[in-house]
Order: structure tokens, then C-alpha cells, then sequence
């Protein structure tokens, strides 16, 4: 979903950029980093994921950019979660490019980074999809992030 | 406890939760949200189905983000579900979105949560109005719901009356 509307921003701004070039006017281009459960969904992890539909982003996108990309959202019922961007994540995040136009690329963030960052701020919230995911295909990395921000990982056995 | 031994008590947990969710009671909750546009769960298909408020209740417990909507579900689409008894803490909490003054958390969903996928005119209570029209007005109101995509004969007259109030203030 995220990277039909990457693709589809892209082709865009191909239009739209070459209306500014006539214009004298410098091109936009955008980097779109997703985190959260779009990005858990994104990168195929091997557990059921359920999702609310809004779409948190790393950095935001503003003016023209970040209108175009919501109504293209709009078009799958997804909006863009107006404070996604003030979510934690680690400083060392690392994301994984799915999608790479002329003037668009999309990131989202390794799975490991999106979990820790849900275990740490809402254990709760997350109980069921950190224990799927630690009884399915833990990674040694989430382990160290866990260690790394201390995050009881032996509390959601509770 | 070692790194292998919390792996092993983590399957064990992971088994019981993935078997819940491939039953029937859980792939139709989920997909009669994701019906609702409520929820987005790529390999559940949509359900059109009846479901009831327990089996809800009971995914939500599985899901939490499932409880995060249904608040939204049962103010904006009643009849989604089959409710026999609405828990007091649910009603609490619909009765106090239809009143616009949401504070009560719902089973570890807080308001804000909650409230931010009701649509605008969602929020604040509306009283019952009766008004005599002609038939042909009658199937203005019918042609103009389904063009306009609302759910409601009421939500045609909302926006009818926003499009007016807008054109007044301007004139005035």
C-alpha cells in the first residue's frame, strides 16, 4: 500500500516538477520514512498484524507534499497520524528502502527498531505482538535493543 | 532466565495467541472491522456478516486496536453489531462521545485514542426534529444520499444546511 503510493507520489511530482523546471522553479522531492504498525505490516513480518489506519511517519512532510500523499492514502483509508512524527524510536534506526523514483523514496523502519519502540512506550498496548513475535523469529538485534533501552523482556510473560 | 529458556515460554504464549487468531470468532471481528474501514489487516478477508459485541470484546482482547475503534463503530454504525448488553464501562463511554465530553479511558484506551476516529460530525449529541416534506423532496433527499456517498437522510440535510449557513455568512 505504502509503496503504490510512494510510486504513485512519484509519478506526480515527475509532472508536477517539470510544470516548476518550466517556471524556473527548484523541484520537490520527499522522503517518505514510515515507523509503527504500517511499517511492521510493510515488512512482512510472519505474524496476523492488525492495524489501525493511520500511518505514522518518522519526518513530516509539509505543503503540497504531504496533501498530495494523504489524499493518495485516502484512496486505501488511510490517513497520515497527524503526531506520528513525535513517536520514540531509537536513535539508531535503521530503514530499509522499498521503494526508490526520480524524486521520491520510501523507507520504513526495520522491524526490530518499531517493536522495541512499542515495547518501551506501550508494553501494554503491545503484550500480544511482542510475545508473537518473540515466540516466532526473534533476531539476536531486538535483544540488544532491549537490553540497550531496559526493557523487561520477561515482564510480558506476566 | 537464559535467552533460550524466555524464548520456550514465549512460544508456548505465541501458539495459544496465533491458534485464537485463526478462529472463525476472531477473522470475522476482524474482518467486519476492516468492512468498517475501521482496520486494516492485510489476509483477512471482509465480512459482511452478523458479529456480535462479546466476540468483539473478546478480540479486543487478543488485538487491542480492536477496542481502540469500537467505540467509533457502535456511535457511527449501530447496526454492525448484535448487541444483547452493552457493558457499563462501553456505555459510559458512548454516552459520553454523544454528549461531545469524552474523559473515561475504555479498558486502557484512552480518549484521545478513542475519539480520533469518529468523523467530524460524529461528536455532541443530536435531538430528534420532525418535519413534513413533499414526496418529491422526499426522494431528493434519497438521490442526493446515495450521490453524495452519506449515511443518512439526516447527513444530505447537514450538508445541505452547511453549504447555506457558508453561502449566508458571505452575502451578509
Amino acid at each position: 500500500m505504502i509503496k503504490d503510493c510512494a510510486k504513485k507520489l512519484d509519478k506526480w511530482l515527475i509532472g508536477e516538477n517539470k510544470e516548476r523546471a518550466e517556471k524556473g522553479t527548484l523541484p520537490l522531492k520527499c522522503t517518505i520514512k514510515v515507523i509503527g504498525q504500517t511499517a511492521l505490516i510493510e515488512a512482512g513480518l510472519k505474524i496476523q498484524l492488525a492495524a489501525t489506519m493511520d500511518v505514522d511517519l518518522s519526518q513530516q512532510l509539509h505543503g503540497i507534499l504531504r496533501e498530495r500523499l494523504a489524499q493518495l492514502l485516502a484512496e486505501y483509508g488511510k490517513q497520515i497520524d497527524p503526531v506520528g512524527h513525535e513517536a520514540w524510536m531509537p536513535d539508531e534506526t535503521e530503514y530499509q528502502e522499498i521503494y526508490s523514483g526520480k524524486f521520491v523514496e520510501c523507507l520504513i523502519a526495520k522491524p526490530e527498531y518499531v517493536l522495541i519502540s512499542k515495547a518501551k512506550m506501550a508494553p501494554s498496548k503491545n503484550k500480544n505482538l511482542i510475545i508473537e513475535y518473540l515466540g516466532t523469529s526473534p533476531t539476536s538485534l531486538f535483544f540488544e535493543l532491549a537490553t540497550k533501552y531496559g526493557v523487561p523482556l520477561e515482564d510480558f510473560l506476566k | 532466565m537464559t535467552k533460550n529458556e524466555l524464548i520456550k515460554k514465549f512460544q508456548k504464549k505465541a501458539v495459544a495467541l496465533r491458534k485464537a487468531k485463526k478462529t472463525q470468532r476472531y477473522l470475522r471481528v476482524v474482518g467486519k472491522l476492516k468492512r468498517a474501514k475501521l482496520i486494516d489487516a492485510p489476509g483477512i478477508p471482509d465480512y459482511g456478516g452478523p458479529v456480535e459485541l462479546t466476540d468483539v470484546l473478546w478480540a479486543g482482547k487478543i488485538e487491542p486496536r480492536i477496542l481502540e475503534v469500537l467505540p467509533t463503530l457502535i456511535v457511527t454504525r449501530p447496526k454492525y453489531l448484535r448487541v444483547y448488553q452493552t457493558p457499563k464501562d462501553l456505555k459510559t463511554v458512548v454516552d459520553q462521545i454523544r454528549t461531545g465530553k469524552a474523559t473515561a479511558h475504555f479498558r486502557g484506551v484512552a480518549p484521545t485514542d478513542y475519539c480520533k476516529w469518529l468523523p467530524e460530525n460524529a461528536v455532541g449529541s443530536s435531538v430528534l426534529k420532525t418535519i413534513r416534506m413533499r414526496p418529491d423532496e422526499i426522494q431528493m433527499i434519497r438521490n442526493l444520499k446515495s450521490k453524495l456517498g452519506v449515511r443518512s437522510d439526516a447527513d444530505v440535510i447537514r450538508k445541505g444546511l452547511e453549504l447555506l449557513n457558508t453561502a449566508t455568512l458571505k452575502k451578509s
